[in-house]
């Protein structure tokens, strides 16, 4: 339950159990209120359920137990996600310029011709703008860095105008200078309203800094702000090395 | 038609990491054809019936199990392959007709034959149309489209099928056995060529129709097999743009102190040119 006074709920996760293959589940009895506007951090080793919990939250996976309600946005319907996968998840030589990924955003709902309508192409010149890319606009995906792909996949997200971000790993394979950038990015997101999620296993570098910190690992271990949670003790057993000795030179 | 067809669909064969689905898909309509045959019925109610099939069982067990779609698609369809090849010679029945359909034969193409050509480039060309950006959202990144709203299974499906048609709309004029490579070959010839999909689905389709076109005719001159003789041309072609390729990355045109040059250099990892 994250901490906002703004009692309404972007979403919320009831006793959500899923996983991948039979009788393994992968997370397990998760519990997680999202208010509206908030910004989470998922904190977990690798195999410890965070990129599942946001794919069940994009409708990717259905849960094998337990519910998820979404709350109406203000047009009435059900949230609009802007999902953002690890960059590492395409093939960054596919024959293709940004302007045709970012424009995926809204493909499915832009008609059934295979052009780029004249509206998409307006939101797409506004979210890049807004995100200070104009320039990328006619590149070829191939020619971008690992920081420039990720803020394709942003706008790619955003050119949805969505109400909840939904980031896997959005720091991983980049550098500082970027991951400072990409973070300036999120939260200025934050602060024009959208919900956003996202799931890392940096401690220092995100984790700690984020508003409101849910650790887990198959099933959540602790909730809330880093300095209250970001314990010796939560992080041991969230990274499972609580029966572990420490190791030290 | 069936050159500029299958140069045309490659593309997005290709994209998708999927080149071996046209060559299984090509031998499991030859079960098809042959059940056809042997029962007295049209050969392409067989091929249609068994290559929808095929798709449909490669496309599933790809999806839902553990195994690799290359390994999923190697099984289905040599089995396919293997049920014709055993029905001919259990029967005795091969014949002209079973040879043109392994190696393709332009000039036995009957009327059926040539509306099937042109029902499957209808076919092709509606799909991409229609299809085209959920299709190549699907190939680019499945995951996002399907969070999107693209119904991602459906779109593979109804590609598998529209590639089903194509096969085996032209299987009489090249052979199953030839066609895989006149399905790639134009696409990974355009794919050396060009890093925009719009040129690359261009460059296909009319590499297709040029090879074919040209193998055609050299193998009505040579009294050849056409299919042999339009896939060594889609390989000839295939050559020309791997060399035109490197050799655009080794020498390329650019301008120097207000001079156009051309000469040998290499690129560093920074981008930077070195002479």
């Amino acid at each position: 339950m994250a901490t906002d006074n703004n009692n309404a709920n972007e979403l919320e996760l009831k006793e959500i159990t899923s996983g991948y293959t039979y009788n393994h589940p992968v997370i397990e009895g998760i519990n997680m209120r999202v208010p509206k506007g908030s910004f989470i951090g998922i904190l977990g080793p690798s195999g410890s359920g965070k990129t599942t919990i946001l794919k069940t939250i994009a409708g990717l996976h259905k849960p094998w137990h337990g519910t998820i309600e979404f709350n109406r946005n203000k047009k009435g319907g059900k949230s609009i996600i802007g999902y953002v996968p690890q960059i590492q998840s395409v093939d960054w030589t596919f024959p293709v310029t940004v302007r045709e990924v970012v424009s995926m955003g809204i493909w499915n709902d832009s008609g059934v011709g295979p052009w780029i309508s004249k509206t998409a192409n307006e939101r797409i010149r506004y979210v890049l703008h807004n995100l200070e890319i104009d320039e990328y606009l006619t590149r070829h995906i191939s020619e971008l860095s690992g920081g420039e792909q990720q803020r394709v996949f942003h706008a790619r997200a955003l050119i949805r105008f969505p109400d909840m971000l939904l980031l896997d790993e959005p720091t991983s394979g980049v550098d500082y200078s970027t991951r400072e950038t990409i973070l300036g990015v999120l939260k200025k997101l934050n602060e024009d309203g959208i919900t956003i999620i996202l799931t890392t296993h940096d401690i220092s570098g995100i984790a700690k800094r984020l508003p409101w910190l849910v650790c887990m690992n198959k099933r959540i271990i602790s909730e809330g702000p880093p300095i209250e949670i970001l314990t010796n003790e939560n992080l041991l057993e969230t990274y499972g090395l609580a029966d572990n000795e420490p190791i030290g030179w | 038609m069936v050159g500029g067809t299958c140069g045309l669909l490659g593309v997005y064969i290709i994209l998708r990491g999927m080149s071996y689905i046209g060559h299984g898909l090509s031998h499991a309509v030859f079960g098809g054809a042959v059940i056809s045959y042997i029962i007295n019925a049209n050969l392409y109610i067989g091929a249609v019936l068994w290559g929808f099939l095929s798709a449909f069982l490669i496309n599933e067990i790809s999806r839902r199990s553990k195994i690799k779609p290359d390994a999923a698609i190697g099984v289905v369809t040599t089995a396919s392959f293997a049920v014709g090849v055993l029905l001919i010679t259990t029967t005795r029945s091969f014949n002209r007709s079973f040879e043109a359909i392994l190696f393709g034969n332009i000039l036995g193409i009957t009327d059926q034959d040539l509306v099937m050509i042109i029902i499957a480039l209808m076919i092709t060309s509606l799909f991409i149309v229609f299809f085209h950006k959920r299709l190549l959202f699907t190939i680019f990144d499945k995951e996002t489209a399907k969070a999107y709203g693209v119904k991602t299974e459906r779109v593979e499906n109804i590609f598998s099928l529209v590639l089903a048609t194509v096969v085996i709309a032209s299987m009489s004029a090249i052979g199953v056995t030839l066609l895989a490579a006149a399905l790639v070959a134009p696409a990974v010839s355009a794919r050396m060529l060009t890093n925009n999909f719009h040129k690359m689905i261009l460059y296909s389709t009319v590499i297709g129709a040029t090879t074919s076109f040209s193998g055609m005719y050299a193998s009505f001159y040579l009294d050849s097999a056409s299919g042999a003789t339009i896939v060594l041309f889609s390989a000839i072609g295939f050559g020309i743009s791997a060399l035109y390729a490197f050799l655009k990355q080794k020498y390329h045109a650019h301008w120097h102190a207000g001079m156009i040059h051309v000469h040998s250099h290499s690129h560093t990892a920074e981008h930077r040119h070195e002479h």
